[in-house]
């Protein structure tokens, strides 16, 4: 039975940015979901469930730190793996506590990481939110 | 001539103040064992008076409830009052409403426990209501071992402060700015590269290759760049935890393994076992060890040889005739590299500075590297020195004390000479 290809949302607002995520996560076989800015990339997150989230921090309208907030307080929103990117030199608070209480959000500065080892990154967080507790 | 009470009242005050003053600049002067003998005394207590007087800097006095004795010109002027209006009023006429409330409950607790207390966090409301960012220092006074007055010396910060923060605010829209085109270009040709999205030809992967190292060094640059201005700034976040340098170290050993693998350098590791767990920023002991070891590694040739080594030093020991003065880290790396030319080596840490020999072996270098180095070590208690040969090698000394830093404080640059 072939299995159904695991779902990633990406919600960048730099666009050549996400194009080569998104090229890369597909090449990899992920399904990918996308949003520019943290409203639409929550409300898409909650009407979708995808096996995880791509979060970029400095964003239009809502940012990722806040978005991030908003997902914790929805139960499904607790355990989806969340991978936070971005560019900034020090962590935002609110991430680091998030980091802190939910042992599947993670953190990535862009500039000091290879598309590969994000790419290893993703697909560790899936396979360890998927082991049974 | 009589004199009316309230003369005699105000020249009292005026004694007292002097006398005051006169304590006070023989407690900040440590001149402990200077006693008022006649005229000669009378003259040094004008002196005094004339220095305070005169000062670019608010002064005012206070009884231990915070009601005004004296103020001088300056402050008179920094806060829109004369001295007949506020002799006698109680300091807290300068609040503004907007300086934290714990920020006062701290000020009394450590002016009653006998310390001076600083802060460069006030905000102070002048007669007209306008209000400033102030600098104060306050500081006990004492008479037969009771505290008497209070001496606040206070200054206008507000536009340094400003000035810092179009900074700090230029600083990090600078960094992502800066870093976001760059990465994307990372990005995109590590894909070409890993021949993801089909295969290059030779002459096109070369040219991807070139284009990929030096965004890479682009990437090096303004982190480089980065640390340089914060370091000086002064905003540099310092937030120190448990941090185990043998890691550190063999993570970096890892990250350079393709250059040392590309030159066949021979590297021997030594760690003593009782490295202890020190107590720094892991960012910055990183940024310290990584540019001495990849500097080891990029100015040695083929075949050659460096080590690097990890060990405990207690306090008062001696390390190549130096006295480390606290219980340290120390971390030395030698090397059979190019050396530094002796005419050059008093250099060796000033900002933008490369050896003539460093130049020619590798272009590519921006010479701040040690110059962070140094700045992040002078701030720290570390040390950093070594002893080279030209065309012999090198030996980079740095010593790391264990408790380092506190939480949350903040480094700024002492300029090396």
């Amino acid at each position: 039975m072939a299995t159904q290809p695991k779902t990633v949302l990406l919600v960048e607002d730099e666009m050549s940015m996400a194009r080569i995520l998104q090229d890369r996560l597909e090449l990899e076989g992920f399904s990918v979901l996308t949003a520019t800015d943290g409203q639409k990339g929550l409300s898409l997150a909650l009407e979708q469930h995808p096996n995880l989230v791509i979060l970029d921090i400095l964003m239009p309208k809502m940012n990722g730190a806040d978005m991030l907030k908003c997902l914790q307080e929805d139960e499904w929103g607790k355990v989806v793996p969340v991978l936070c990117l971005t560019n900034l030199e020090t962590t935002p608070d609110s991430i680091q506590d998030a980091m802190k209480k939910y042992a599947q959000v993670e953190y990535v500065v862009k500039f000091r990481t290879r598309l590969d080892d994000i790419i290893e990154n993703v697909k560790e967080l899936i396979n360890t939110s998927e082991k049974p507790t | 001539m009589t004199l009316s009470m309230e003369n005699l009242y105000s020249l009292s005050t005026l004694f007292g103040v002097l006398i005051v003053g006169v304590i006070v600049f023989m407690h900040r002067a440590r001149l402990c064992s200077f006693f008022l003998k006649g005229k000669q005394d009378i003259d040094k207590l004008y002196k005094f008076k004339a220095a305070i007087e005169s000062s670019q800097h608010g002064f005012v006095i206070t009884d231990l409830n915070g009601n005004i004795l004296y103020v001088n010109d300056a402050w008179e002027r920094l806060n829109g009052y004369t001295r007949s209006e506020v002799y006698g009023k109680n300091i807290e006429i300068l609040r503004s409403g907007k300086t934290s409330s714990k920020l006062y409950k701290t000020m009394q607790k450590t002016l009653k426990s006998g310390k001076s207390f600083c802060t460069e966090d006030f905000f102070n409301k002048r007669k007209d209501n306008t209000e400033y960012n102030a600098r104060v220092e306050v500081t006990p006074t004492y008479k037969n071992g009771k505290q008497l007055h209070y001496l606040t010396i206070t200054e206008d910060i507000s536009v340094r402060k400003k000035t810092q923060e179009a900074q700090v605010e230029f600083l990090s829209l600078a960094s992502h700015q800066l870093r976001t085109p760059l990465s994307v270009i990372d990005w995109y040709t590590e894909t070409l590269l890993s021949s993801s999205v089909g295969k290059l030809n030779k002459k096109q992967h070369s040219y991807i290759q070139e284009i990929y190292n030096t965004n890479q060094h682009m990437l090096k640059l303004v982190d480089m760049l980065l640390n340089t201005s914060r370091l000086e700034l002064g905003t540099f976040a310092v937030s120190p935890e448990p941090t185990d340098m043998k890691q550190i170290v063999k993570s970096i050993l890892t990250e350079l393994k393709p250059e040392i693998e590309g030159k066949s350098l021979n590297i021997t590791e030594e760690f003593s076992h009782d490295l202890p767990t020190i107590r720094v920023d892991k960012n910055l002991a990183r940024i310290v060890a990584q540019n001495v070891i990849s500097n080891a590694v990029r100015y040695t040739s083929t075949d050659g040889d460096v080590w690097v080594v990890l060990k405990y030093i207690s306090a008062g020991s001696l390390v190549k005739n130096k006295v480390i003065p606290v219980e340290s880290i120390l971390l030395s790396v030698q090397d059979t590299g190019i050396g530094i030319p002796k005419i050059e080596s008093g250099q060796v840490f000033s900002k933008l500075f490369r050896a003539e020999n460093a130049r020619e072996h590798h272009t590519a270098g921006t010479g701040l590297g040690l110059y962070i180095v140094k700045s992040i070590l002078n701030q720290t208690r570390g040390d950093i020195w070594f002893v080279s040969e030209e065309g012999v090698g090198t030996t980079f000394y740095v010593t790391i004390p264990v408790k380092g830093l506190h939480a949350g404080s903040h480094l700024s640059i002492i300029s090396s000479s």
